[in-house]
């Protein structure tokens, strides 16, 4: 598969001033300021194919940010090669441009007191985009995006999903290659991140767009990414498809039993298995995967217990993060 | 090189393009809000004609200043006001442009296909400075004889003047690379550009003319077009087209050196 961006031993240092508390040493720092070498990307390599879309995650501070401001060349690295659709970022700036789209949740590119249409004409002119070809290409997003009722009202009345949507269609009027999202649907409630998922993978879908994003959205992970590069203190910790991340990290299931017996005064007494939750007719279970497999556990059941219906559930998402975020966090501590 | 001419005019065309659109919707938004839209401009317009009257009291009080009378007083504030008009109206992100260096803000425009310091540049305009620019061109139109040489040099002069005093803003703007954040600084370096180039040049002699020629360069932002606007001398003429072209070359290089140290908005603070 032809690869769209090529990361190779990547590194970024940056200097920061070392401040310790208190008024005494915030005289010493004004006068005499302390610095201190910070690599925030530390040595990371990998690939994006075309149309691949990949969720590149990670902690607080992991690095995710820096990463994605070389790979649009807003920033340079300190060391390593970078390689976007054949273009050194920060040395072909303006040609990458027009071929990358950027979603920044917390960077609005709309005009706030016009109406979106006119942040779209605007892009249209800053991409020197053809005025027929512009045209059909806005009729097609609008419509793909269902925001023709709202499209020439000001962007400060709209929604908060209205106006992502209208960011979205803004990052994608000059049909980019790669799209480049940095918590798109941060803020944003149920039906306004599922309709920006879904828009999100017909585009890729219909135009192969290739989408990189950065989320704390398990729900980003689950319902856009093919793939998930983990990073963790600048470094890669994980790359893989959503799967394989789910096998690793994942380390327990839980399993839902009806019961078709009153069976409360039954002990279950298995290591690696929690009991959640208990009563006449019902019971749930947390199984440790690492310690037990969930086979062992249903032959343990089917002996004790009349099962009148058995569910299993993978560890949630979100909880799989939480769990390595934390991780991250006890390591610093 | 007819090749490199052609793709030159070209690159100029649509930069002048996107300049006069951005301009447009800058305006349009600015619109969105009709009172303060015509109080910012009408309280600017008001603003230099008390101090303009100011002066003509002044200056009925206690008649010229080395051969400096009202007439000339009104020419510099046509250059004055009308550059400082044309700069805010147009690039109205000038005054800020320390402000988002040091706050990372070029990121924004690091991801668009023009050239990033224009773009952040017009990508917003200060609504009193177009009553600064209708103040300047209504002071022209009321107290200079339009003749054919007055209404071609003060396009010209305008376009000079602006470029001084934009090169300037960029100068000043680009301190916060080196420095980081500098309100302080940033203002005062300003004011002073104002101030200079808004008061009777026939009182600056020896070391302040030098200061304001070269250091603060409000002299060849006013002072000089003032004087051509009355009277055509070459060797003015001159000076003022050389010392702009140069004057934003030096700004321009200095902004690009900046440049190299612009550390995005990843401000990192380590208190341990």
């Amino acid at each position: 598969m032809e690869k769209i961006i090529e990361v190779k031993n990547l590194n970024k240092e940056f200097t920061s001033k070392i401040k310790l508390s208190g008024f005494r040493n915030s005289l010493k720092a004004l006068f005499k300021p302390e610095y201190q070498q910070m690599k925030a990307v530390d040595n990371i390599s990998f690939s994006v194919a075309k149309g691949e879309k990949v969720a590149f995650i990670g902690p607080n501070g992991a690095g995710k940010s820096t990463t994605i401001k070389m790979l649009t060349g807003i920033l340079y690295p300190s060391s390593g090669e970078i390689r976007v659709d054949n273009l050194v970022p920060w040395q072909d700036r303006k040609k990458l441009a027009f071929k990358i789209g950027t979603v920044f949740g917390q960077k609005p590119q709309l005009w706030y007191h016009l109406p979106a249409m006119d942040t779209f004409y605007l892009f249209g002119k800053i991409y020197e985009l053809d005025q027929a070809k512009f045209q059909k290409r806005l009729n097609f997003l609008i419509d793909k995006f269902q925001v023709r009722e709202f499209v020439n009202q000001p962007v400060r009345k709209l929604s908060l999903g209205q106006r992502m949507r209208c960011e979205m269609i803004a990052s994608l009027i000059h049909q980019p290659k790669i799209l480049f999202l940095d918590e798109p649907t941060i803020g944003l409630d149920v039906v306004a991140k599922q309709q920006l998922r879904e828009v999100l993978n017909l585009m890729n879908k219909e135009e192969e767009t290739t989408i990189f994003i950065t989320s704390h959205d398990a729900g980003d992970l689950e319902k856009i990414a093919d793939r998930v590069i983990v990073i963790d203190r600048g470094r890669v910790i994980f790359d893989g498809t959503v799967k394989n991340f789910k096998d690793k990290y994942a380390w327990y299931k839980l399993i839902d039993l009806e019961l078709a017996d009153n069976h409360a005064s039954e002990k279950l007494n298995l290591r690696g298995v929690k009991i959640l939750a208990q009563d006449k007719l019902s019971l749930k279970l947390e199984v440790d995967i690492k310690k037990i497999s969930v086979k062992e556990v249903i032959d343990k059941l089917l002996n004790i217990y009349q099962i009148a219906d058995i569910t299993i559930a993978e560890m949630p998402m979100e909880e799989i993060i939480a769990n390595i975020y934390e991780q991250n966090l006890q390591k610093i501590k | 090189m007819l090749k490199e001419s052609k793709k030159l005019i070209s690159t100029v065309a649509k930069n002048f393009d996107f300049v006069l659109f951005y301009t447009k919707y800058n305006l349009a938004s600015a619109m969105e809000f009709r009172f303060n839209f015509f109080s910012q401009v009408f309280f600017m317009i008001i603003n230099d004609t008390m101090f303009l009257l100011l002066w003509y009291f002044f200056f009925e009080h206690f008649g010229k200043l080395n051969g400096f009378g009202f007439q000339e007083m009104i020419a510099i504030w046509i250059f004055a006001a009308g550059s400082f008009g044309w700069v805010n109206a147009i690039f109205g992100n000038a005054n800020n442009l320390g402000k988002i260096i040091s706050n990372g803000g070029l990121d924004f425009y690091f991801t668009f296909p023009k050239n990033h310091l224009l773009h952040a540049l017009v990508s917003k305009t200060d609504l009193s400075a177009w009553g600064d620019l209708i103040f300047a061109l209504l002071a022209f139109v009321l107290f200079f004889p339009l003749t054919l040489y007055s209404c071609v040099w003060l396009i010209v002069g305008w376009f000079f003047s602006s470029l001084i005093l934009l090169s300037f803003y960029i100068l000043v703007g680009s301190l916060s690379f080196w420095l980081g954040r500098n309100e302080v600084l940033h203002n005062n370096l300003m004011h002073a550009f104002i101030a200079f180039s808004s008061n009777p040049s026939s009182v600056v002699q020896g070391f302040l003319k030098f200061f304001i020629f070269f250091v603060i360069p409000a002299g060849f932002a006013t002072f000089l077009p003032a004087e051509l606007l009355q009277t055509f001398a070459l060797d003015k003429f001159i000076y003022v087209v050389i010392f702009s072209i140069i004057f934003f070359i030096i700004t321009i290089f200095i902004y690009n050196r900046g440049l190299k140290k612009y550390s995005s908005g990843n401000l990192i603070n380590i208190r341990s």
